[in-house]
């Protein structure tokens, strides 16, 4: 048995101290995780409670899992989904969660950078939530493609297809600034 | 290192593990370093690549660890219920009730900040417990006295020398001590109390009050843990004061309500008549500025974040228990449970497939029976009770939905 899933196990038991394990180790990740939906940290933190009342009050009829970080994110995705959608049926049938956090980049002050990293910013403004979430899901979790097609319900091979479209965007931008042409030009003038 | 990387592209670079964990946390830094020696021709990838990775980050938020723990403890409450017949954890909905954790800190932490030192008057033995069935006053003078009707009319003489019980019984009261007595009022019950300055308090169930037979000196001031109506004496040239454990509320001549039960984690008053000020408590405040209130206000004040809202309300909504009235609106039915739990002195037991969040409005008369009280809730929600005793068992009547 893998770890996650012994622990899961006992955690179904009511075991004290997997509920402690599993609470304390995972909280912080699925708050960060959770507040890029909302931002709004009271909210998040009601959904993370009622995730885990869910949970205990389950317990055995919970399924198993090895592993215990992807299905507490999924179960912290759909509740903020109910949360959010609660009052809106109609809408809830056809919208997906939106990703709206934006990177550390985006929230710095623009005057203070040079061309290049404006270019910089400006092909990350241009990325869609759904890359977005990708990439925090890979690059500040770092989790397997495998995973993260699951958590967002896509097929097999998309995540990383659209992580490899946004290096793309960011290169094309970083190598090739629109600055770049014209000092060329004015060189040879 | 890897042989492949001689040839990498950025978007490779961009997307190997080991590479990312070299930007991001700094795995294998000599490594690294070696191989741009090796291969220079492959800088410019990698210096490209590294500002990719580094652009893919997103603020990190802090949460305070109070309320990780106050999350927790809550959490953990419940789990412990689990294997006995299931409780259902009356605290949970008072926002976390885990704050319970939070607040006993800054109980241990009172007697030292606190500079009055009436403020210990509340120790531990004359908290309200679920087990009592009587509520109790305790003289000035250490004398206990047993309140046997649910509902207790006490009243003190002008003098401060003499307490009527319920119309019919009078007792002396030692005039020499200084000390406070303390009227404690557990689950299941109610008071009134006429204090010797005519200001009159209602006791709601589960609290306590601390005050002096008799007011002397430049304040009338009494300790509060728990819920009460006060319709205060007007008497402008010494100003009444509540103290709770958070937070003073000074008073000229009103009427209000002040709820600061200890499993909760705010203070809430409600403003009927009058003007109030709040404070924060003594020696805990920072910032001794008074926030004031005017009729028809509620203002909460948030213990974790020490931060008061204030908004307008419908004030009967919050003071018809006086009368024996539970009115509520769009309240979780587990919130619904709580109060009840605290009229009838019952608790409430659910199998866990009962949706204690749905909501539910509704107007009971507290002087019903339970039965015909708790028929009212199954009229307006898909649950039935049993009771049996001091519990009632409560099961949806819903099919159970195995969770996926």
């Amino acid at each position: 048995m893998t770890k996650d899933k012994e622990i899961w196990e006992r955690f179904k038991a009511g075991d004290k101290n997997a509920l402690s394990f599993v609470y304390f180790q995972y909280f912080n990740s699925m708050f960060q995780y959770g507040i890029k939906f909302r931002d709004d940290a009271e909210f998040v933190k009601d959904c993370i409670h009622d995730v885990f009342v869910k949970l205990i009050q389950a317990g055995e009829r919970l399924s198993s899992t090895d592993n215990i970080r992807f299905y507490l994110f999924r179960a912290l995705k759909n509740k903020i989904y109910k949360e959010i959608y609660k009052d809106k049926k109609e809408e809830a049938q056809m919208a997906h969660l939106e990703f709206t956090a934006r990177f550390a980049l985006e929230e710095e002050p623009e005057d203070e950078a040079g061309p290049k990293e404006r270019a910089l910013v400006r092909a990350l403004k241009n990325l869609s939530d759904r890359q977005r979430e990708i990439i925090y899901l890979r690059y500040e979790c770092g989790m397997e493609y495998e995973e993260i097609c699951g958590i967002m319900n896509l097929k097999n091979d998309s995540a990383r297809k659209l992580v490899f479209r946004a290096i793309k965007a960011l290169k094309d931008n970083i190598e090739d600034p629109i600055q770049f042409p014209i000092l060329m030009i004015l060189k040879f003038s | 290192m890897d042989k492949k990387y001689e040839h990498y592209t950025v978007e490779d670079f961009s997307q190997d593990k080991r590479f990312i964990d070299w930007v991001k946390q700094g795995v294998g830094n000599e490594a690294w370093k070696e191989f741009l020696q090796e291969h220079p021709g492959q800088t410019k990838n990698i210096q490209t690549a590294r500002k990719i990775v580094s652009a893919f980050r997103f603020q990190e938020y802090t949460v305070a660890d109070s309320s990780i723990y106050a999350v927790f403890d809550d959490l953990e409450k419940l789990r412990a219920q689990r294997d006995k017949p299931k409780v259902v954890s009356l605290r949970r909905f008072l926002k976390y009730a885990a704050v319970v954790v939070f607040i006993l800190a800054i109980g241990a932490a009172i007697p030292f900040l606190l500079t009055d030192k009436n403020q210990l008057h509340f120790s531990e033995e004359i908290s309200p417990q679920m087990s009592d069935t009587d509520a109790r006053l305790i003289t000035a003078g250490g004398e206990q006295i047993l309140l046997k009707n649910n509902q207790s009319d006490l009243s003190i003489s002008t003098s401060g020398n003499q307490l009527k019980i319920d119309q019919d019984t009078t007792i002396n009261l030692d005039e020499r001590s200084d000390e406070l007595a303390k009227l404690v009022v557990p689950y299941g019950k109610r008071s009134n109390l006429q204090l010797a300055d005519g200001t009159k308090v209602w006791i709601n169930a589960g609290s306590r009050l601390a005050f002096p037979q008799k007011f002397t000196g430049k304040e009338r001031k009494v300790y509060l843990d728990g819920e009460a109506y006060f319709e205060v004496a007007k008497d402008n040239k010494v100003p009444f004061i509540v103290v709770t454990d958070q937070m003073d509320i000074r008073v000229y001549g009103t009427k209000f309500n002040v709820s600061n039960t200890n499993n909760r984690n705010w203070v809430e008053v409600v403003l009927v008549e009058g003007s109030v000020g709040l404070k924060e408590t003594g020696g805990m405040g920072l910032f001794g500025k008074e926030t004031k209130l005017v009729p028809n206000q509620r203002a909460v004040y948030d213990k974790t974040d020490r931060k008061t809202a204030i908004g307008i309300v419908d004030v009967s909504y919050y003071t018809c228990w006086t009368q024996g009235l539970f009115e509520f609106k769009k309240e979780s039915i587990l919130t619904v449970f709580d109060k009840l739990s605290r009229y009838y002195n019952v608790r409430f037991i659910t199998d866990g497939d009962v949706e204690l969040h749905k909501k539910i409005s509704g107007k009971l008369d507290l002087k019903d029976s339970l039965e015909a009280v708790l028929k009212v809730i199954s009229d307006a929600a898909p649950v039935s009770f049993t009771i049996d005793e001091n519990q009632v068992i409560v099961t949806s009547r819903l099919k159970k939905l195995p969770m996926k």
